[in-house]
């Protein structure tokens, strides 16, 4: 049983309360931050009455592994009865992300595992203010919607899982592709939302913010799961966490297969996982290894016109063979020490990542005879590592400190598109070929100061130098080499072009303790996504899309309730907006966001756990150009988005001298007011899930409901011009194409827990 | 602290409000709207009189059926047509126009410039179509043909097509053409009756499709540059003496080697002549077709 105290999320204070309040049944214990970390007591089942507090810089999070007895009850930390051995406690200290924002949260597992989730991705939805897609079947990357970006497959989000960046540099199919079929929910121990860029860590893609997943699994001994459920879905998970280890030892597999809602939906996926967390000289080493592999179909787009005359049905396709296949392997390494006053860390890392797929979402249009269907292929290679020192200083107070970090991470990629025929997929003509080496260095500085009681001030500034050669060895169509200038001859008949910029971004916060657990907020920064490698000529100063955050807000801490609420402005310098015309994103004017959010997480007692969030988003163009104006909305985003989760875990009573436990969630989602082009407003999507779990200790029962109302909606919708009837009278104009939302779908998990 | 919390959120509250009401932009909408579009066929000659031919022959028809196909509207420029002196763009839901010197409007103003898009046609984004295909008697009046869809948007030219096999209550009498035409050709004491036609095959342009595109879109009748603001309604003028502009009847005329024996009704077909050559070259030709859209608003 581990307990995590940590300034994010569900704040210290109210964790420890928590913990306090059940103490004496769960044995939960919590620690001040300044105590001895990475250390092993032993302590009675009484805990010591210390609670969580902030040290001079609460850069850290004490995750206190209480190793349970041999015949605990699964799900405790140990028995109840005053009589129970001592427990060992395993203090482990990691670094926590300091609350730069007000809006800055943490879901953990209590969290997470209130209503079903398929996949890590799934879990974004927990974010607040985030609304995923899944357009073109179960393996390729969510499209994202947060807080008034349409982040499409990553391009404004910057994703860590477990150290390692998800995003992808220049990936052919969108800038900052980011896919997170490989993890399993239940290995996600906790998720930190970063909104806006304020902190001096976010780099690379971090214009609406940054999501980071820490991988653990508390479940003591060796669990398996079978789930069958509608569709034809089958999943096998198995994983281990040696009891006694830490929450971040563990091994975890999954196998999973549909046949889809619909034909072209079917997909199968297979993923491993395993972390071991060592503890070496003052510090700890963490090691990481994933794999991953998917095979997905994809039943394109089909015109809502159509579905609305009755033309076609809901789930119908046009029979353009469509899909996909994604893997990846992921190492990570690091290395950390934290102690009073300092702590410091390196982590390399490595990730391999292939994504081939074939779509088709212009029908007809541009080829009347042989078909758009295209097949890209993004093969990349990464290296890379972060670091960070951070220590305290006695300046302006006993509480300041300086932080001093660095990142680096280097992609070799290669790339290529084919057109093919349709239906024989004949290659008619090579739209792609290229290989890119892209280079991110990275180096930032913050200052923390509390020059008067109840304020701290932080500021830093980060800089990232990117460089990018590209080895473009030609295509038909498709070159996006703007503006480029050969210098030299790559060989092979291609073209070499190398560019370089830098980034400056300044960062800055102001956090003002208003009353006890009431806290003021205002905060600053600039971040920034690179460019598409190919769209860069040679020798031109990388251009940054750029932005400028800005965020003020109060966060409420107080026993079991945490929540805040936030106002925020994020101005861009460009957009990148899918073009109805030419039906692919494309560089747009200036942008501004205005929203108000508001979240909040109750836990009153040990088995009820609540989490809500709504946010509204205005995003509006600021300049113009010929294709978009000033003051008109951004299309597809949606402005109101609110989700709820709320989970009971009951004891229902004894059988055959076991616990019975119950697990009880629902999540309901909510998206309103998903602009279209040309003044359209798209549908509005309400969705209710919820699961129902009985637990007798070593086997389990669930089921798992998606969609339970078996809501009819739409999963995404784009305004653009397509062809998808040749020899018939091509419809030109703009109109509405959709991805038909999952119905109703029940699954059913008969779980084992050997301990 | 709970006055302070109050205090602060609604705070948070009015500023939000007022961040979101910013003056001069009424944030009501995405860029553009969609717009209804009516379409309407007529002569831009006046088919009970006869026209001269640049070859001095004076043509009347007395029949002329057409089997169309799909229109669309584009915002590239026209292959051929005259600058329309409404290209404006200022309105909003417009691009921004270019200003223009004073020694520009003045040349403009002096000598109406003729634009030609230098080579391929590039036709745009499509801001209009009408897709319900229908035959026509253009000697009866062309008349209204189904309503059209468009967004809004500045609209340069536009794309004919011509439908095969035929549908519409003339597509029997069409007998697989797309166009027929029947009509008196006089040049002195020379009476020539004549059927003049074309198959879908034999209108296809250089792309292998049978369509004029490059078509001039405009406020008039062969000007280009028209703002799509509002429904509206599209006129499609045609000019089926550009047709027979090249037309050298001579080469049918009785009593010339190898033309063609006259019907029982005493009708000459054109088909496979010179002088069908050079009716098939006007039916080609993109200045027989000009677009005009009216708004409803005005």
């Amino acid at each position: 049983m581990v307990v995590r105290a940590d300034e994010g999320g569900l704040p210290s204070g109210a964790m420890c309360a928590t913990s306090r309040a059940a103490k004496r049944q769960l044995g939960l214990l919590c620690f001040g931050l300044a105590s001895t970390a990475a250390s092993v007591a032993r302590a009675a089942p009484e805990p010591s009455p210390a609670v969580a507090t902030e040290s001079a810089e609460p850069s850290l999070v004490v995750a206190t592994e209480v190793t349970a007895p041999p015949n605990a009850q699964p799900g405790t930390a140990g028995g109840s009865s005053p009589s129970e051995p001592e427990l060992e406690v395993e203090v482990v200290a990691q670094r926590a992300e300091p609350q730069r924002s007000a809006s800055t949260v943490t879901r953990t597992q209590d969290v997470i595992r209130a209503a079903p989730h398929r996949t890590g991705g799934d879990l974004l939805s927990l974010v607040p203010g985030m609304f995923i897609t899944q357009h073109s079947g179960q393996g390729k990357a969510y499209q994202v919607f947060y807080r008034g970006f349409d982040a499409v497959h990553g391009q404004d989000l910057e994703f860590w899982v477990g150290g390692a960046p998800v995003n992808e540099v220049s990936n052919l199919h969108g800038q900052g592709y980011a896919d997170l079929h490989f993890v399993m929910p239940e290995v996600v121990s906790r998720i930190t939302v970063l909104p806006g860029t304020y902190s001096p860590e976010q780099g690379d893609f971090a214009v609406a913010g940054t999501i980071r997943y820490e991988l653990g699994y508390a479940e003591p001994g060796v669990t398996a799961k079978l789930t069958r459920g509608s569709f034809g879905e089958q999943r096998a998970f198995l994983a281990y966490h040696p009891s006694g280890a830490s929450v971040g030892t563990f091994a975890a597999f999954e196998t999973q297969s549909t046949d889809g809602f619909g034909p072209a939906r079917a997909a199968k996926r297979s993923s491993v996982i395993g972390q071991q967390v060592f503890r070496v000289g003052e510090g700890q080493l963490r090691l990481l290894a994933t794999g991953y592999a998917a095979r997905f179909d994809s039943p394109g787009v089909v015109s809502l016109r159509e579905v609305e005359a009755q033309l076609s049905t809901r789930f119908d396709t046009y029979g353009i063979p469509q899909g996909g296949y994604s893997s990846r392997v992921q190492l990570v390494t690091e290395y950390s020490v934290s102690r009073p006053g300092l702590d410091w860390s390196i982590a390399p890392y490595a990730v391999s990542r292939s994504l081939s797929l074939k779509q088709n979402y212009t029908g007809y249009l541009l080829n009347e005879q042989q078909g758009d269907l295209n097949e890209l292929s993004n093969d990349s290679r990464t290296l890379g590592m972060t670091g960070h020192l951070r220590q305290a200083v006695a300046w302006l107070s006993s509480h300041d400190s300086i932080e001093a970090g660095i990142s680096f991470r280097n992609d070799w990629t290669a790339q290529d598109q084919q057109l093919l025929a349709t239906p024989s997929e004949r290659p008619l003509a090579t739209q792609v070929d290229a290989h890119l080496r892209t280079t991110d260095a990275a180096g930032w500085l913050e200052f923390v100061t509390v020059p008067v009681k109840r304020l701290k001030l932080r500021a830093g500034l980060r800089v990232d130098s990117l460089a990018y050669l590209v080895r473009d060895s030609g295509g038909s169509v498709g070159q996006a080499g703007v503006g480029s200038q050969a210098s030299r001859s790559a060989g092979q008949g291609g073209q070499a072009r190398s560019s370089i910029g830098t980034h400056y971004g300044p960062k800055a916060t102001a956090d003002l303790s208003v009353a006890p657990g009431l806290h003021a907020l205002l905060s600053y920064g600039e971040g920034f996504r690179s460019a598409q490698a190919r769209s860069l000529g040679d020798g031109e100063v990388a251009p940054f899309t750029t932005v400028q955050s800005l965020e003020a807000g109060l966060r409420y801490v107080s026993g079991a309730v945490g929540g805040s609420l936030s106002a925020f402005r994020s101005t861009l310098n460009n957009e990148l907006v899918f073009n109805p015309i030419s039906s692919r994103n494309e560089t747009a004017p200036a942008s501004r966001r205005l929203g108000l959010a508001i979240e909040f997480v109750a836990k009153p007692n040990q088995w009820f756990v609540s989490s809500a969030s709504g946010t509204f988003t205005r995003a509006q163009f600021t300049q113009s150009d010929s294709q978009f104006h000033e003051g008109d909305r951004l299309p597809y985003v949606p402005e109101l988005v609110w989700r709820q989760d709320l989970a009971f875990t009951p004891e229902l009573g004894q059988l055959w001298s076991r616990r019975l436990v119950g697990r009880f969630g629902t999540a309901l989602t909510g998206m309103l007011n998903r602009p279209q082009p040309y003044g359209l407003t798209g549908h509005q999507v309400f969705l209710v899930d919820g699961l129902a779990e009985l637990r007798l200790r070593e086997l389990a029962l669930g089921l798992d409901a998606f969609n339970l109302l078996d809501a009819k909606w739409y999963d995404s919708e784009f305004t653009y011009s397509a062809n998808f009837h040749p020899n018939t009278a091509a419809r030109l104009v703009p109109e509405r194409y959709v991805t038909v939302g999952a119905p109703r779908t029940l699954l059913v998990t008969l779980s084992w827990y050997a301990n | 602290m709970t006055r302070t919390t109050v205090v602060a959120g609604a705070a948070l509250l009015a500023v939000f409000t007022l961040a979101c009401s910013s003056p001069g932009e009424d944030g009501s909408g995405t860029t553009g709207h969609t717009i209804r579009l009516k379409t309407r066929l007529v002569s831009g000659n006046r088919l009970e009189q006869a026209h001269p031919n640049a070859l001095g022959w004076q043509i009347q028809l007395s029949q002329a059926y057409l089997s169309i196909g799909s229109l669309y509207y584009h915002s590239g420029e026209p292959l051929l047509s005259l600058r329309s002196g409404t290209r404006q763009g200022a309105r909003r839901g417009a691009a921004t126009p270019r200003p223009r010197s004073g020694l520009a409007t003045l040349a403009d103003w002096l000598v109406p410039s003729v634009h030609a898009h230098p080579g391929h046609y590039q036709q745009g984004a499509a801001l209009g179509q009408m897709l319900e295909p229908t035959t026509v008697e253009l000697v009866a009046g062309g008349g209204g043909l189904a309503d059209g869809e468009g967004t809004t948007g500045l609209a340069n030219s536009a794309r004919f097509s011509w439908q095969s096999p035929a549908a519409g209550p003339l597509a029997s009498a069409l007998k697989g053409q797309v166009v027929l035409t029947r009509g008196t050709a006089s040049k002195g004491s020379v009476v020539i009756h004549f059927i003049a036609k074309a198959n879908v095959i034999e209108v296809r342009d250089g792309d292998g499709k049978a369509e004029v595109a490059g078509c001039s879109l405009g406020p008039a009748p062969g000007q280009s540059g028209v703002e799509f603001d509002a429904d509206g309604t599209v006129t499609l003028t045609l000019l089926p003496m550009v047709w027979f502009d090249q037309v050298d009847f001579s080469y049918v005329a009785r009593g010339t080697a190898g033309a063609p024996l006259p019907d029982a009704e005493g009708h000459v077909d054109l088909a496979g002549t010179l002088a069908w050559q050079g009716f098939i070259r006007g039916v080609k030709k993109g200045t027989a077709y000009q677009f005009s859209y009216q708004s409803e608003t005005k």
